[in-house]
């Protein structure tokens, strides 16, 4: 364990490093960056102009949850996603031999390889705009409701992962995947919203299906509303039963990988 | 030169039927955000008690904003770009007609796919929505069509412009997207532009041309718009038309001058 810790955060000091030598490009990158959580405040203004709870969620409420959106958005962008998005290239051009070969678990290679910071100015603003929401929140906290709404924040996290894990094994087979991104972009386009604002079908879709309510809404209901129990335990085991199930599915495509090119 | 136009145009139809899989994943997944800015404002129109009329107007906004995204769309910013800075353009140069034509015909043959593929799913919408959606009028499909194709004109050329300046930068990533940002708060694709008014004074975005690409149409469609807002917005297009095209071929010509002065 601590030998995966020391080699992540060779990963992290390298990708800085290389990223480092484009210093103009990280910068353009990061004020780009800015833009898009701009867009989304004019557009949550916009909303509140028109009426003062969404769904029974308050204007503050709402932005906590854009808040919680854009932590696991920004964290899948800058831990997982070209990681990811670059195993069908690895597979086509014959790398993904050597990869394999290394000593090392390959799904932790294949997915912590390269650590993209030039999304990283866009977690300052969401830790800024969540920090400033909770401030304004009428009402108290308990240190139950912000370590329950954490740990939920990294259980979200890791159902995206293994969501996208599972896509992103099926190029073992296609080989050809160039829509990854707009995979995510897609399933994650309703998540800014509380999912009770949706009706059928789609609240079933996004409940169910792909668990936007439990990856986005539940960690920023649990902060800032009340504390369910039930579905914080239900949220934390389909965690873990996703993300095993994620890694057998894995796992099955390297072997399937492995007898092909043999 | 129509032989040369139609061949082009049969040729990417052709090429895009191997990547069919990929064109239906575009389209539909373009549906998606209008789709879901639909909910959520049917949702904040419910917190208000439902004003019926209002709700009609922003169900019926999204509703054709699905149609114009489809049919105004431009995508060929990264490609043309990547071409430029890599030198790939040379080959395109020697043939006996302007290179724009060339992304000229491959926008329109996927664009055909697209509008093919999206007819069924604006069915389907319909079929989920129809009490909403208000009923047009002739003349205003009309104009809707005139202006329609001057959006795409207008859309083509900015994105084409921005291109354009890997002449003599190499970050027109960021470029694009930046212009995408502006596109996207200002052109009423992120919410009707007469909910805007109050926060970013409508003077500012009508300087920018973004608005006629998206908004504008479907005022059209909505028959929103008085007789003088119709004909000074149709104008409007053809000035930025214009005004796009000379910023073009200034452009083109002097990035010529550059890129021959590498030897390409």
């Amino acid at each position: 364990m601590k030998r995966y810790l020391r080699i992540f955060y060779l990963f992290m000091k390298y990708s800085f490093m290389v990223k480092m030598e484009y210093r103009m490009d990280f910068l353009f990158n990061s004020l780009v960056g800015i833009g898009w959580p701009l867009i989304s405040l004019i557009s949550f203004e916009v909303i509140f102009k028109q009426t003062s709870t969404l769904a029974g969620w308050t204007k503050n409420e709402v932005l906590i949850l854009y808040g919680v959106f854009m932590i696991i958005n920004v964290l899948w962008y800058t831990l997982f996603f070209e990681n990811l998005n670059n195993i069908p290239e690895l597979i086509r051009s014959g790398k993904m031999d050597y990869i394999l070969l290394l000593p090392l678990s390959s799904q932790f290679i294949l997915s912590l390889r390269s650590i993209f910071l030039s999304t990283i100015s866009n977690i300052f603003i969401s830790i800024i705009i969540l920090v400033f929401s909770v401030i304004n929140s009428p009402g108290t906290f308990s240190l139950l409701n912000y370590l329950l709404g954490f740990l939920l924040i990294v259980n979200g996290l890791v159902i995206i992962y293994s969501i996208m894990l599972i896509v992103i094994t099926s190029s073992f087979w296609f080989i050809r995947f160039q829509a990854f991104g707009t995979v995510y972009l897609t399933m994650t386009e309703g998540a800014r919203y509380p999912v009770t604002l949706f009706k059928n079908p789609f609240q079933f879709i996004f409940t169910y299906i792909i668990p936007l309510g439990i990856i986005f809404t539940l960690p920023a209901k649990t902060i800032v509303k009340n504390i369910s129990f039930p579905e914080v335990a239900i949220a934390f085991l389909i965690g873990l039963i996703l993300f095993v199930v994620s890694h057998k599915i894995f796992y099955i495509g390297i072997r399937n990988y492995n007898s092909a090119s043999g | 030169m129509y032989k040369k136009l139609k061949f082009f145009l049969i040729a990417f139809f052709q090429e895009l039927v191997e990547y069919r899989g990929d064109v239906l994943v575009y389209t539909a997944t373009s549906f998606v955000l209008p789709v879901i800015l639909m909910q959520v404002w049917i949702a904040v129109f419910e917190a208000r008690n439902g004003n019926t009329q209002q709700q009609s107007y922003i169900i019926s906004y999204f509703y054709i904003q699905t149609l114009v995204n489809v049919l105004v769309g431009a995508w060929h910013g990264p490609f043309l770009s990547r071409r430029i800075r890599e030198g790939e353009i040379s080959q395109n140069l020697l043939k006996p007609f302007p290179y724009i034509f060339y992304w000229i015909c491959q926008n329109l043959s996927e664009k055909i796919w697209k509008v093919l593929l999206s007819l069924p799913l604006i069915g389907i919408l319909f079929i989920f929505y129809h009490k909403y959606i208000s009923i047009l009028s002739i003349t205003a499909l009309l104009f809707f069509l005139i202006s329609i194709i001057f959006a795409l004109c207008i859309n083509f050329l900015i994105e084409y412009i921005i291109a354009l300046s890997s002449f003599w930068f190499s970050n027109t990533q960021a470029l694009l997207e930046f212009n995408e940002m502006l596109f996207f708060v200002t052109s009423g694709r992120l919410f009707p532009l007469t909910f805007l008014s109050a926060l970013i004074p409508l003077k500012f975005i009508n300087l920018l041309p973004y608005k006629y690409i998206i908004s504008f149409p479907i005022e059209i469609l909505l028959n929103n718009l008085s007789v003088y807002d119709l004909l000074n917005g149709i104008a409007s297009q053809l000035l930025w038309i214009m005004l796009l095209y000379f910023t073009y071929r200034i452009l083109w010509i002097r990035g010529l001058k550059v890129y021959g002065g590498y030897g390409g």
